[in-house]
């Protein structure tokens, strides 16, 4: 018998979210996402175009739409890419399935705003990876966990410039093998503080105020 | 006439679709889910005129009502079971296994509430639209919802329930 005082409510809510099975689902890709939609429409107007059918009838077209919709989203769950701001037109593109395509975070002039849990909380993305590799210019990181939006399989970052990288402002300096916390938004990489190396206390500490497990 | 409808359900749709790919992702396998995805959108096109001005609840409450009918068969409950076995977790911390059991040992209205709230994140207002209820009864549920998930976390496990760990 243990007289442990029960878990309060903020912590049960940290621990059911902590054990989100879709804490890590990866996002649909966008052109699956047309085609499905797509199809639920053009299926229905066709149906009622002409004008509505007996119900025998309806259930079949919609099982026929069940059957397109669980092969398109079927063949994707694999496959994803775009970030959960698939509705934010700009934020991120696609250069392959599976792949979130950033660019580096611009240097400005020095000037950040200091990075708190709730700024980082708000962002589109963030998730923790490993740089898997680094060629011409462009870091590619693979996604170990999702703290929020989508990832994809692989994300990329292009534009990194050499003298920017790992200024307090920029990037951070990307080291292949390395794993990174990184956020994003806009289809940037958010430097400031927001993002950088697992191993800085700093950073590591931000992203577990901003998404306690 | 009929295009403005269809691209008011597009932004819809796409704005709603991938917290309903989590909502279904937490609550049967992905087969399933790709299923119920594609009938609730389906219902949501043609309803599309009793879509509320806060689109997300009421479509939790559609998917509910489609899961529940795809959930109507002995395959769901082969494909549960082999999800529930293989399920992805290294990005789980340790002990969620004992917390997602003590989730199944609820009743289904419970278990419902405890997810909109921990993982839809809805407020008892919007669980109400989801699940047909008033926002004092979600309220007054929730809160004996979280009592017995707390008492079942506390009770003793079964030891061969205790962790899927290898050795030991």
């Amino acid at each position: 018998m243990s007289d442990s005082p029960h878990p309060s409510d903020a912590e049960l809510l940290a621990r059911l979210r902590g054990a989100d099975p879709a804490g890590d689902l990866p996002a649909a890709d966008a052109d699956d996402v047309d085609h499905l939609l797509h199809r639920v429409v053009d299926t229905d107007l066709r149906e009622t175009g002409t004008h509505r059918r007996n119900s025998l009838t309806w259930l079949v077209a919609a099982a026929a739409v069940v059957v397109i919709a669980g092969g398109v989203v079927w063949r994707l769950s694999g496959d994803h890419s775009q970030p959960g701001v698939v509705a934010a037109p700009g934020a991120s593109t696609t250069a392959a399935a599976g792949t979130t395509e950033l660019s580096a975070a611009p240097a400005t002039g020095g000037r950040c705003i200091v990075p708190t849990p709730e700024l980082l909380a708000a962002k589109p993305l963030a998730f923790e990876g490993k740089v898997v590799g680094i060629a011409d210019g462009v870091v590619t990181i693979r996604p170990t966990k999702i703290y929020t939006g989508d990832a994809g399989d692989q994300v990329t970052v292009t534009g990194a410039a050499p003298g920017a990288a790992g200024a307090p402002e920029g990037d951070p300096a990307f080291e292949t093998g390395q794993d990174y916390l990184v956020a994003a938004e806009g289809g940037r990489v958010l430097g400031c503080g927001l993002s950088g190396p697992v191993g800085s206390p700093e950073v590591k500490a931000l992203y577990e105020q901003a998404f306690p497990q | 006439m009929e295009t403005s409808r269809a691209d008011r359900f597009d932004q819809l749709a796409r704005a709603c679709l991938e917290p309903l790919r989590r909502y279904l992702a937490r609550r049967t396998d992905a087969e399933t889910a790709a299923d119920v995805l594609g009938d609730t959108l389906l219902v949501a096109w043609r309803r599309f005129d009793d879509v509320p001005p806060e689109p997300l609840p009421w479509l939790y409450g559609v998917a509910r009502n489609c899961l529940a009918n795809a959930e109507r068969g002995v395959r769901r409950r082969a494909r549960l079971a082999a999800r529930l076995a293989d399920q992805p977790v290294d990005v789980e911390p340790a002990g969620s296994d004992d917390l997602l059991e003590a989730l199944e040992e609820l009743d289904d209205t419970e278990r419902e509430l405890l997810r909109l709230w921990a993982w839809e994140q809805l407020t008892p207002a919007e669980i109400g639209t989801a699940m047909g209820l008033t926002p004092n009864a979600v309220s007054i549920r929730l809160t004996r919802a979280r009592q017995h998930l707390r008492e079942l976390i506390d009770a003793p496990r079964k030891t061969g329930d205790l962790a899927g760990h290898e050795g030991a």
